[in-house]
């Protein structure tokens, strides 16, 4: 990866450095405690590409979505959009910048007026950023609406009477309303059933294409993941634990946790039942997390250094980065994830 | 095999303001001794109120308006409610549900919720009570079985809460387990924790499991046997490997497409419109204006369930083709 960001790889347009979200959260009525969310987080995305971020839940990926687009204060690091960096620019330099930073939620009618038509919701934004005016608006409230895949007859609906495919369909035209060079996704279809799901899918993969947005894709689904992004990045308590393009990644991960994560990916062939790599145990809490590999605990490759040393980020291959020092070392590889999975099936 | 449990033109509707709800429309399903079976659908299949029709927790404005519930042999509609509470529901037949915490109550410890059971359903001494609940435990794999008899819900993980809640639905000895979403909300880690944990318990105590999901691969990992649910309908019944491999109805077909995967280029096939309205749910069969089957006949005549090869039943008058290689029984 070149120096300044840009090089074959593209250019960055989307850059986080060192970011940090810890909360405050009160144990009992006299004692609080450091809830550490997102605890030094560094990645890049390319312009017109998507990264997906994945990890199971309290992994920090949903909050730093948010901070990474200062919908919450971050403690502490530096968010880059393009030049800008966003982290200290000022509340109405951030409000004019807005419109190109938008984020798309897991549940639409949290984020939609039940008072409003879904016509008025999408037109609100283009007001509200001064893009549209006047008999524009609606025109341009049309053009969303089909480029969403939703008719006329949607404008004036209210939230309640669509099926939660529309209302998500609706969540996405009002974050293109101001023309976002930047959205982040959280779950976006989540909630949605599979059928329902694959349209939504179809419909984000080629807005991506034809906007040439740049997006972070959160989700714990790796199938859809795997679908739709260029590259991933792992997150485990708080902690990016390997990064890079998402063919590799998945056809051999060097992390054993993302090794276990894609033992779990369903593969084509439902029957074609892989050897699932068992992690024991559960995820710890970020309020406690494990002091220096957090995955040592429960990784079945641990050894006494695990537990010893924090374990940072460094590279494993082209555009590929893993913080295991045994993985680094190539003390460990996919094959003895493999093997992991047989003597666990064995026992 | 013996038979379990036979249901048979099952019919529940929910009586609305603006008219019946028919959310289960005529439904067959057998669960053999031992057998794993998979009650597929997507939201408002009627899954879930399939599993409530079948231990009687059907709730106003709902009402089961038609069909048998066969419990080794006897009808458990005609079952009054003291008895059915008293030798059937929690005891021969246990749930477990997708929110465990929800489910255990919050103000008891974990303990105590299992040793009631024991006493109640099993005529237990307090003290054998507590020694089961240990062996209980231990077999859901907790570790510290003494130390979590002590906890409340709130400070057990999810899966942790799971685990208790399978340790108390096993307290009863049941011959069916109904697991509702057993994994979803679990993180991919432990989810397969449970599904082997399930798979496992079936081994050893030879209880039946009836898991209800939208999650075609988890029945992968866990089914004998699938029942595809759509609209409140059965599309397709039969094993496993047909049905996923040689799926017959376009239905089953579509929701085995519709996943996307690494390497898949092009849009992913999907299911275009939404699923059916039950207040006027489509003439004929259910599924006719979604299906790209569709021919004249779909619209006008319910199909009927029919065996098929390469051995399953599916309700559809335009069936998807066998592939070839998989005729010629190649693979």
């Amino acid at each position: 990866m070149a120096a300044d960001g840009s090089g074959a790889n593209g250019r960055v347009a989307f850059a986080i450095e060192n970011l940090v979200k810890h909360y405050t959260v009160k144990v009992s009525a006299f004692q609080s405690e450091k809830l550490r969310a997102v605890d030094g987080v560094s990645l890049e995305v390319r312009r017109g590409t998507t990264l997906g971020l994945v990890g199971e839940s309290g992994s920090g990926k949903s909050t730093l979505g948010r901070v990474a687009l200062r919908l919450e204060e971050p403690t502490a690091g530096v968010v880059r959009f393009g030049d800008t960096t966003l982290t200290s620019l000022s509340g109405g330099a951030m409000r004019r910048l807005r419109p190109k930073l938008q984020m798309v939620f897991q549940n639409p009618l949290g984020s939609l007026n039940p008072r409003m038509t879904v016509g008025q919701a999408v037109a609100e934004p283009l007001r509200l950023h001064g893009i549209a005016s006047g008999g524009e608006v609606r025109n341009r409230v049309v053009e969303l609406f089909e480029r969403v895949g939703l008719s006329r007859d949607h404008l004036s609906r209210y939230p309640h009477q669509l099926s939660g495919g529309q209302q998500q369909r609706v969540g996405i035209a009002r974050a293109l309303a101001p023309g976002p060079e930047v959205m982040i996704l959280d779950e976006p279809t989540s909630a949605l059933d599979v059928s329902v799901q694959a349209t939504l899918i179809n419909l984000l993969r080629n807005l991506q294409a034809e906007l040439h947005l740049t997006q972070i894709f959160i989700s714990h689904d790796l199938s859809v993941i795997g679908y739709l992004s260029d590259r991933v990045a792992v997150m485990y308590v708080g902690e990016i634990v390997e990064i890079g393009p998402t063919r590799e990644i998945y056809a051999s991960p060097r992390h054993p946790y993302t090794g276990a994560l894609i033992s779990a990916v369903p593969s084509e062939d439902l029957l074609d039942r892989r050897l699932r790599m068992m992690i024991p145990g559960e995820v710890p809490s970020p309020i406690k997390p494990p002091p220096a590999c957090r995955l040592a605990p429960r990784c079945p490759f641990a050894k006494q250094r695990c537990h010893e040393e924090k374990q940072v980020l460094q590279p494993v291959g082209d555009d590929h980065l893993v913080a295991c020092w045994r993985a680094v070392a190539g003390e460990i590889s996919p094959d003895d994830f493999q093997h992991q999975a047989r003597m666990a099936l064995e026992a | 095999m013996t038979e379990l449990l036979d249901v048979r033109g099952l019919s529940t509707s929910f009586f609305i303001r603006s008219g019946e709800l028919r959310v289960i429309d005529g439904l067959d399903l057998t669960i053999d001794e031992g057998e794993i079976v998979g009650l597929v659908g997507e939201t408002g299949s009627g899954k879930s109120v399939t599993a409530s029709s079948i231990i009687g927790l059907i709730k106003k404005p709902g009402r089961i308006v038609a069909g048998e519930v066969l419990w080794r042999g006897r009808d458990l509609r005609k079952l009054s409610e003291q008895t059915l509470e008293r030798e059937v529901r929690g005891k021969e037949i246990s749930m477990i549900f997708q929110n465990p915490r929800e489910a255990l109550n919050p103000v008891i410890r974990v303990g105590r919720q299992i040793t009631q059971v024991l006493e109640l359903k099993r005529g237990m001494t307090k003290e054998e009570a507590h020694v089961e609940a240990l062996r209980l435990l231990q077999s859901v794999h907790i570790s510290d079985p003494e130390q979590r008899l002590r906890a409340y819900p709130h400070e057990l993980s999810g899966g942790m809460a799971q685990r208790i809640m399978v340790a108390l639905a096993l307290a009863a000895q049941p011959r069916l387990l109904i697991a509702d979403e057993p994994t979803t909300g679990l993180d991919v880690t432990t989810q397969y924790q449970i599904v082997q944990l399930l798979r496992e318990l079936r081994a050893k105590t030879g209880m039946a499991i009836l898991v209800i999901t939208h999650d075609l691969a988890l029945t992968a990992e866990l089914c004998d046997r699938l029942a595809v649910l759509y609209a409140g309908r059965l599309a397709e019944v039969g094993p496993l490997e047909h049905l996923v491999r040689t799926p017959r109805h376009p239905y089953t077909n579509a929701l085995l497409q519709s996943r996307p995967h690494v390497g898949m280029t092009g849009d992913i096939p999907s299911i275009p419109g939404a699923v059916a309205d039950l207040l006027h749910p489509p003439a004929g069969c259910r599924f006719h204006p979604r299906c790209p089957n569709r021919i004249a006949l779909c619209s006008e005549r319910q199909p009927d369930l029919v065996l098929m090869p390469p051995g399953q039943q599916a309700a559809c008058h335009n069936p998807v083709a066998i592939r070839e290689e998989v005729a010629v029984g190649g693979r």
